[in-house]
């Protein structure tokens, strides 16, 4: 991949001599993108997480962000980087207001800069209040607000929709796709939850018990985890099952109106309806049932 | 350091609300609170008699409960609280992750605290001025305090405290950065001062203690003897933190012990780190020692209301004039030539008294010495700092030991008694050991080894105490010197004669010469006799002179006296002993009763001339005292009880001040009974001479022909004083 604003090579990490935590991880997040760092909880994201930030000081010299070794950017890389670690770091005894008023003071970032990132994650209206009183979805705002002071290059989240209800989930993804969109943001995002993943991100990593399993984009990602899986509904499904049994000896009969079958990618599906429709079949409704959510609990198991 | 800066100021956004600087600013100005409660509750009286500033005193003695408790206090409590801050919400995460160094995170937090150490301090010093002003306007001032606001000094006590209390914090911060857990910094800290508390009372508080720097600042007040503005603790303190703001800043940033030191890079730092600072630490706590200087020097200054012209530096043996200083400017500077041994002299102050110095031959001592009135006050410096300071510290302590022997507790237990003498002992020994001035000065090795002589000597005297009991309470068990006593002896020779001028050698040197005499006669007797058979020499005369003093002055009669004087005196090889001995003797003899009353001129309240003769027909009862003598003022109204009680009876009862200042006396005197004819006598000194009038209060008793009936007369306050009166009138016993 070419243009990648942050790399790992190889990156080891052990917390003792027979626990590796990491094992030979090498991310590449090209510019630009929405980077979904998928995992199941103790897989080994927060540790990246946390070497990526030099929260955890790394063993070896092997991550990069911006061309450059991050060891020799410390501190100064978050001149360009905002981070959310273990969220949300937030002082509670604060308003939201004075927390970002903080940070403002850390990075150099003139005060006006507060209302528009309040505006920005939609807090203006309780910029007053003390951040104990927030609710958890508005505390997880304000953090990502926090990392927005100072417009970075790259965005590190990790977790950024844990604990969060729907609305809320859906609130941070649309800031994020708008950050990306609109300021060309980077940003890398950790979650064990495919379904967010899979709607916001334009590329993927996959690591399970400290080793990737996977890299990619979306669209790679649907292609590699192979056959598709399909759900007919047409008019004389018994009949039908019959008939495409021949051809595809998997094919069940769900009900009286639902055929299950598996075709060998998601590109087949065009000829596939194509030739049934010239067959005469009466088909209402054809629905591809998701096959990366099994793809993905066999790839982590 | 602009990446500091920033950081600073931001920690200062993030403490809003949680009243840290308030906190300190109330813990520093409570202890000025308590004492203004104490203050405006009790009328206390200060007994100081010479100058001193108001409110640095005020400050002063608000340094006990503020440096070695609410100022540590403070300290765990702003500490705890800053990093809790962060422990709690995720912060040095979030610090990490912002263009940061660590170093400006670490030092930025611990500027904060800083920050608040000083507001603690400054509250202190501004209390102390507030309430020392309120209190003034409240309570009377007394006259001998300056109102001046003296802004160097109080400064200087700020900055001392502040420095003292670098190490605290250095360490306690390490403890909290390191411990997410508010518990552990806490505990930590009460642990500390706790185990400060036991540490102290047990006399065994390391110096490198953190809170032990503090302490120094409360247990020596003033500071530096020898005038510079920090003392050696005040380097340790600083040396301390630095050490520990190095090992705390390491942990901090590599996470781990293992990663902060593991290393071999990292671990060759600190192994640097600790063998520059603490060769330097060792270095500081090294103690140092006074070099003999060549030459007998004594100088120094004056500050007195009195004119001082002249300087006696005498013997304590037998009071024998060293050295004549004058005094010119109020400074004086002399280089005696005769061989002094070490020992404690006096040097007497004009008329006023005489202060107590340590020297030998070869010490040039620097005696600061402020007067007022019957008060003053010696600071002496030079190559005895130590010593003098030993001295000037050490006038009495408790002992627990001696207390069971007085009051005959728990004698039947024979073992407890002796280990509660041997351990007191060895403590006594240690802390002669130990001792070390403001300034890590340490007496020399010839003074430690006297010391621990004379202070040997309580032990034995209270020996041989313990063992007359046992003998007259157990005469059938026998109680045994113990190896422990045995050892204990060893360290105090029976013939040194440097030590003949402490009491106490004298009485453990008489009851050892006079162990074997079992005849029936008295002490004395025992010990002249003893003392007869010494070999001649320097050691015979020190010894006979003491006991023969002691003899004569105990005798009965004249004549006692006179017998005496001839067996013994010729014994002297000095012959200066034996002129010395005839002239107390005649002295006393004159005094003795029905010699004649030696005349002395006097004024009264009305500035009238009085001679003793103009009493001549009538009795007259005499109480020589003086305003500043304090048992001379409880013996008056005495004295004035029996003055009415006789006033009809041909006697006539005189108070006789020897003030140096008149108008104290008048003032006093106008309270007085008028039943007692106020005097003030004119030629005090000759007086005290004539009267052989060592110490007052004394009361005389003469008859009508101006013959001394009595010439030291019991206290009024005893009964047996009316007895001798009565007796004396011809009255009958009183029934």
């Amino acid at each position: 991949m070419t243009d990648c604003i942050i790399q790992t090579h190889a990156l080891n990490f052990r917390f003792s001599r027979h626990k590796k935590v990491l094992d030979n991880v090498s991310l590449n997040i090209p510019k630009g993108s929405i980077y979904g760092f998928l995992g199941p909880n103790g897989a080994g994201k927060s540790t990246t997480m946390r070497l990526l930030t030099g929260i955890l000081p790394e063993q070896e010299n092997a991550i990069t962000i911006f061309g450059k070794p991050l060891k020799e950017q410390l501190p100064q890389v978050f001149n360009n980087v905002g981070a959310l670690v273990e969220s949300p770091a937030l002082y509670l005894h604060l308003s939201g207001y004075n927390n970002l008023k903080y940070i403002a003071k850390l990075r150099n970032v003139p005060e006006s800069r507060i209302a528009e990132v309040l505006q920005l994650v939609d807090l203006a209206a309780d910029a007053k209040r003390k951040v104990k009183y927030y609710s958890l979805g508005m505390k997880q705002r304000l953090a990502i607000a926090i990392t927005l002071l100072n417009e970075p290059d790259i965005l590190l989240l990790d977790e950024p929709v844990n604990g969060l209800d729907p609305n809320g989930m859906r609130d941070i993804r649309q800031l994020l796709v708008k950050l990306n969109k609109e300021k060309g943001i980077t940003i890398f995002v950790s979650s064990h939850l495919l379904a967010e993943i899979e709607k916001m991100c334009t590329h993927v990593g996959i690591i399970s018990h400290g080793k990737l399993k996977f890299e990619g984009t979306i669209e790679e990602l649907s292609k590699f985890s192979g056959a598709c899986k399909i759900q007919l509904t047409l008019s004389n499904a018994a009949e039908w099952h019959e008939r495409l049994l021949a051809e595809y000896p998997e094919a069940v009969l769900e009900n009286t109106s639902q055929v299950v079958l598996e075709l060998p990618n998601r590109e087949e599906i065009p000829q596939f309806t194509k030739k049934l429709v010239e067959s005469g079949a009466g088909i209402y409704e054809i629905k591809i049932l998701n096959g990366l959510e099994e793809w993905f609990m066999s790839l982590i198991r | 350091m602009q990446n500091f800066l920033t950081a600073l100021k931001a920690e200062h956004i993030k403490k809003k609300g949680t009243g840290l600087y308030i906190t300190a600013a109330i813990l520093g100005i409570i202890s000025p609170v308590i004492l203004t409660i104490v203050n405006l509750t009790n009328i206390m009286h200060e007994r100081e008699q010479l100058p001193y500033n108001y409110f640095i005193k005020f400050i002063e003695n608000c340094l006990d409960p503020f440096a070695t408790f609410f100022f540590p206090l403070m300290i765990i409590i702003t500490v705890s609280r800053i990093t809790q801050l962060d422990h709690k919400n995720g912060g040095w995460q979030l610090m990490e992750t912002q263009p940061l160094t660590k170093a400006s995170i670490y030092f930025s937090k611990f500027t904060v605290v800083l920050t608040a150490n000083l507001i603690s301090i400054v509250s202190l010093i501004g209390g102390c001025y507030l309430f020392g002003w309120i209190i003034s306007m409240v309570n009377e001032v007394p006259e001998n305090a300056a109102l001046t606001p003296a802004l160097a000094d109080a400064l200087l006590i700020a900055a001392r405290l502040f420095i003292a209390g670098l190490y605290l914090t250095a360490f306690q911060y390490m403890i909290s950065v390191i411990m997410p857990s508010f518990i552990w910094s806490i505990l930590v800290g009460f642990f500390l001062l706790l185990a400060y508390l036991f540490l102290t009372a047990m006399g065994i508080v390391p110096e490198w203690y953190p809170i032990d720097v503090l302490g120094k600042i409360s247990t020596y007040k003033k500071g530096s003897e020898l005038g510079y503005w920090f003392t050696y603790s005040a380097i340790v303190s600083l040396l301390c933190s630095l050490i520990v703001l190095y090992i705390g800043f390491q942990w901090y940033r590599h996470k781990t012990l293992k990663y902060a030191f593991g290393t071999p890079k990292r671990a060759g730092m600190l192994v640097g780190v600790l063998a520059v600072f603490g060769g330097l630490l060792a270095y500081t706590l090294t103690p140092d020692v006074m070099q003999p200087y060549g030459k007998t020097i004594i100088a120094g200054i004056i500050d007195s209301d009195t004119p001082i012209n002249k300087l006696y530096v005498r013997d304590a043996f037998i009071n024998d004039t060293i050295a004549e200083i004058d005094v010119k400017d109020n400074k004086f500077h002399y280089e005696i030539k005769k061989n002094m041994p070490l020992d404690i002299y006096q040097v007497a102050i004009g008329e006023a008294g005489a202060i107590n110095v340590v020297m030998s031959s070869n010490d040039s001592l620097h005696i600061a010495v402020t007067k007022r009135g019957q008060a003053a006050d010696a600071e002496v410096t030079g190559t005895r700092l130590a010593e003098n300071r030993y001295k000037k510290d050490n006038k009495y302590s408790w002992s627990s030991v001696s207390y069971y022997i007085q009051e005959n507790i728990g004698l039947d237990d024979e073992e407890k008694i002796i280990n509660e003498l041997v351990d007191e002992w060895k403590e006594k020994m240690n802390e002669s050991d130990n001792f070390k001035t403001v300034d890590n000065y340490v007496p020399r090795d010839d003074f430690k080894m006297q010391n621990k002589k004379i202070l040997t000597l309580t032990y034995l005297n209270l020996w041989e105490d313990f063992l007359k009991k046992r003998t007259a309470l157990y005469p059938d068990k026998e109680t045994k010197e113990t190896p422990e006593i045995a050892e204990i002896r060893k360290t105090v020779p029976l013939n040194e004669q440097g030590l003949l001028s402490n009491d106490e050698y004298f009485n453990y040197v008489s009851s050892q010469i006079t162990k074997a005499d079992t005849e029936d006669i008295s002490e004395n007797a025992k010990a002249l006799r003893a003392i007869a058979k010494m070999p001649v020499g320097d050691f015979k005369d020190k010894i006979l002179f003491k006991q023969l003093e002691k003899s004569i002055k105990e005798a009965s009669d004249k004549k006692e006296r006179d017998s005496l004087a001839v067996v013994y005196t010729p014994m002297f090889k000095n012959e200066r002993y034996n002129n010395i001995i005839n002239y107390k003797k005649e002295i006393i003899n004159k005094l003795s009763k029905g010699m004649e009353a030696p005349l002395f001129d006097a004024v009264t309240m009305n500035n009238q001339p009085v001679s003793l003769a103009d009493f001549r027909g009538k009795y007259v009862a005499i109480d020589v005292w003086a305003t500043w003598c304090a048992p001379c003022v409880y013996q008056s109204p005495y004295f004035e009880k029996m003055a009415v009680k006789y006033k009809n009876n041909n006697i006539q009862f005189l108070a006789a001040s020897v003030d140096a200042r008149v108008d104290k006396w008048l003032v006093e005197a106008k309270t007085k009974s008028k039943s007692v004819l106020q005097l003030h006598i004119k030629n005090e000194k000759q007086f005290s001479k004539d009267y052989n009038a060592e110490s007052i209060p004394r009361f005389i008793l003469i008859d009508p022909e101006g013959n001394l009936v009595n010439a030291d007369m019991p206290y009024p306050s005893e009964p047996v004083f009316e007895q001798l009166l009565r007796q004396a009138l011809g009255l009958e016993e009183q029934k």
